[in-house]
């Protein structure tokens, strides 16, 4: 009989542990002139996932700035190939070519980076030795991507609600953890009208509904989140309140006002924590059983890619 | 030793064992508690160390799929702790075992270090790369552009004020190596100004207040010094360095430090113009002495300045120039270090006369 039963999250980061590896990151970001960022990230990465726990056991995060460095490198190739053909064509007055080349490399390389990214991220991703993993079909999401865009410019940007959780719902519903998968369940028009509702309250009110309406968005994304293996699941659910988030925005705002931008590293680290902790998982999975199933990648393309196009991590 | 506490997690699978470990020749050995059969052995290079909650992980390779678990206040956490330090001391982690005060000063005496490289650098190689010809149409094409902005504020060009101007400026030496062209506005605004490559405007407002050639020709030395010098090429090459410092520095730590930053550095800048102007003053009075015009015309010039009013004394950190009472007592001073036998300058006195014939 399995029971059912709860699965604590938890951060334990501390403001002054990261605020010193922030301040190590900036001064040898400075004295290379940017060129140390690659394993700047793997530091953030590592410390991040290290202090964040399943179950009491920590994530790890096995990037290293090397791989990262390689990948920024490709990006960079590609994009100076993309934008240097186009402002070619431009210069010689053929500014339709140049348009073209521009907005349909975009977007082909916004999916492929994507892609990529999760590919990346996730093979780097463990949990008691077990890898996470990244599934998904390249041609399928770019697909799912030019659908999207295509819609949502028809419909002048309402389909746009459809099209992100789409996106969401493939991309996430490919993350392995081990012979598990998550699943990712959310629904166009549901998230359409949660929307337009946070959108006209928050107007009305002049702003204050706008932590209500950042909750919603939160509980969307867990609520509907599980991870399933054969007849075994267990749930995401989010605690989170208006309230809860007016709370965490405002003192962090004033944190970082009053500490003329030096409390950045406490604002990181309390986010993490309310996230963590505004998190509940439930259901009647053991972790124990997981297997190491997903493959090692080490390509950092994709993720750097997306770095350079400043995408959040999740859709 | 507790050997029961630790756990080891192999990689194949998340159910762990549990395994006895011992330290030596430089690495970490497992051994199977039951029958002491060696399980493996892994090189202290190469792995690390975290603490999360209450208990410790040893990662004993580079991917971190195989680790140890114990407790916090097992025996082997400190040891372990350390001896996975030593083994991968990178000289970022040397770093971060500093104090936070010394990182800190490290910091900012990274970023002030930085600041005046750039700000020195920038300026210096900047006007290098510039050449002559470029500066002097560049000055040509900012000032069709001010006078431009000038005629929709209602200010137009004195052409024939300026042709008689452009008389008196001709007989000066006023450049080596740009052609000096006045431009006069008509405009009651006490000022002139300096454009690179040569261009000079001047407001009626100031030419009306000026009783002497010898004043006049003050004030075109000063405005030529600006031009000689090159100091509005300088001080656009300095804002644009310290505009991409700023940004690179500041660019994700909001908005109010870059507000607090971009505020201090506008005070920075005004200090920079004030030496500029006081340079400005200084070689102009030489070029008057090259040309054997009355020094004294500065110390005129200055005084139909201080007529028009001063800021306090406080609030002169918030101006371009430094306070005309500081100007008049630094023109007197050079009068004093530079004793002069001036000409009588006719074709001057000409000149300026039948600019002063001009209605305005």
């Amino acid at each position: 009989m399995k029971i059912y039963r709860s699965y604590p999250l938890a951060f334990y980061g501390k403001g002054n542990e990261y605020f010193r590896i922030y301040i190590v990151n900036t001064i040898l970001c400075i004295l290379t002139l940017g060129l140390y960022y690659p394993w700047a990230k793997e530091r953030k990465l590592k410390y991040m996932y290290g202090k964040s726990t399943f179950e009491e056991t920590p994530f790890v995060f096995s990037g290293t700035g090397n791989e990262m460095f390689k990948g920024f490198i490709k990006a960079f190739l590609v994009l100076a190939a993309l934008y240097g053909t186009a402002f070619y064509c431009m210069l010689n007055q053929s500014m339709g070519w140049g348009l073209i080349i521009i907005y349909g490399g975009v977007l082909i390389l916004f999916p492929l980076a994507i892609h990529g990214s999760y590919r990346y991220r996730m093979a780097k991703t463990s949990w008691k030795g077990i890898r996470f993993g990244y599934t998904g079909d390249r041609g399928q999401l770019i697909g799912i991507f030019f659908k999207g865009v295509v819609l949502t410019v028809l419909t002048l940007g309402i389909y746009s609600a459809w099209f992100t959780m789409n996106l969401r719902r493939y991309v996430l519903s490919n993350v392995k953890v081990g012979n598990a998968r998550f699943v990712y369940s959310g629904d166009g028009a549901d998230y359409f009208w949660m929307n337009l509702r946070g959108y006209f309250l928050t107007v009305i009110t002049f702003g204050i509904y706008s932590f209500w309406w950042q909750k919603d968005q939160f509980e969307f994304l867990v609520n509907n989140l599980r991870i399933q293996q054969d007849e075994d699941a267990v749930f995401f659910s989010s605690t989170a309140t208006g309230g809860k988030f007016a709370k965490l925005t405002i003192v962090n705002f004033l944190i970082i006002v009053f500490t003329l931008g030096l409390g950045y590293a406490w604002v990181v680290t309390r986010t993490m924590n309310f996230v963590m902790n505004n998190i509940e998982v439930n259901g009647y999975y053991s972790f124990e059983s997981l297997q190491q199933s997903q493959a090692d990648y080490s390509d950092a393309t994709g993720d750097d890619m997306a770095d350079i196009f400043d995408f959040g991590f999740v859709i | 030793m507790q050997t029961n506490d630790v756990l080891y997690f192999d990689g194949k699978s998340a159910r762990p064992s549990q395994v006895r470990v011992l330290l030596f020749h430089g690495q970490v050995h497992l051994y199977d508690p039951e029958n002491n059969n060696l399980l493996g052995s892994f090189p202290l290079k190469g792995a690390s160390y975290n603490k999360a909650g209450s208990s410790c992980y040893f990662y004993l390779d580079q991917h971190g799929l195989q680790y140890l678990q114990f407790n916090n206040d097992h025996e082997l956490a400190s040891t372990l702790a350390k001896e996975a330090s030593e083994a991968n001391m990178s000289w970022a982690q040397r770093l971060m075992k500093q104090r936070i005060v010394v990182l800190f000063a490290f910091m900012i005496g990274i970023f002030i270090g930085f600041y005046f490289l750039l700000v020195t650098l920038v300026p210096f190689l900047g006007s290098r790369m510039i050449s002559v010809d470029t500066e002097i149409s560049m000055g040509k094409k900012m000032r069709d552009m001010m006078i431009q902005q000038e005629n929709l504020a209602g200010m137009t060009v004195d052409t024939e004020g300026s042709a008689k101007l452009q008389v008196f400026a001709d007989r000066l030496k006023l450049s080596e190596h740009y052609p000096i062209r006045v431009t006069l506005v008509k405009s009651n605004i006490l000022n002139a100004y300096a454009l690179p490559g040569g261009q000079i405007v001047v407001y009626t407002g100031m030419l009306e207040k000026i009783k002497t050639p010898e004043a006049l020709a003050a004030l075109l030395a000063h405005e030529s010094t600006h031009v000689n010098e090159r100091h509005t090429l300088k001080s656009l090459l300095r804002k644009s360095a310290n505009v991409i410092l700023l940004s690179i520095i500041f660019g994700d730590l909001g908005g109010v430090t870059a507000g607090v930053v971009t505020n201090a550095n506008a005070l920075n800048d005004l200090q920079f113009s004030r030496s500029l102007e006081k340079e400005a003053d200084r070689e102009g009075m030489d070029l008057m002495v090259e040309n054997h015009v009355n020094v004294d015309g500065m110390r005129q010039l200055m005084m139909t300045l201080k007529e028009a009013g001063d800021l306090p004394e406080s609030l002169a950190f918030l101006s371009t120039h430094p306070l005309t009472k500081e100007r008049l007592n630094a023109a007197v001073k050079y009068m004093q270090e530079h004793p002069q036998h001036p000409e009588e300058k006719k074709d001057l006195n000409s000149a300026f006369n039948a600019l002063k014939r001009t209605e305005w």
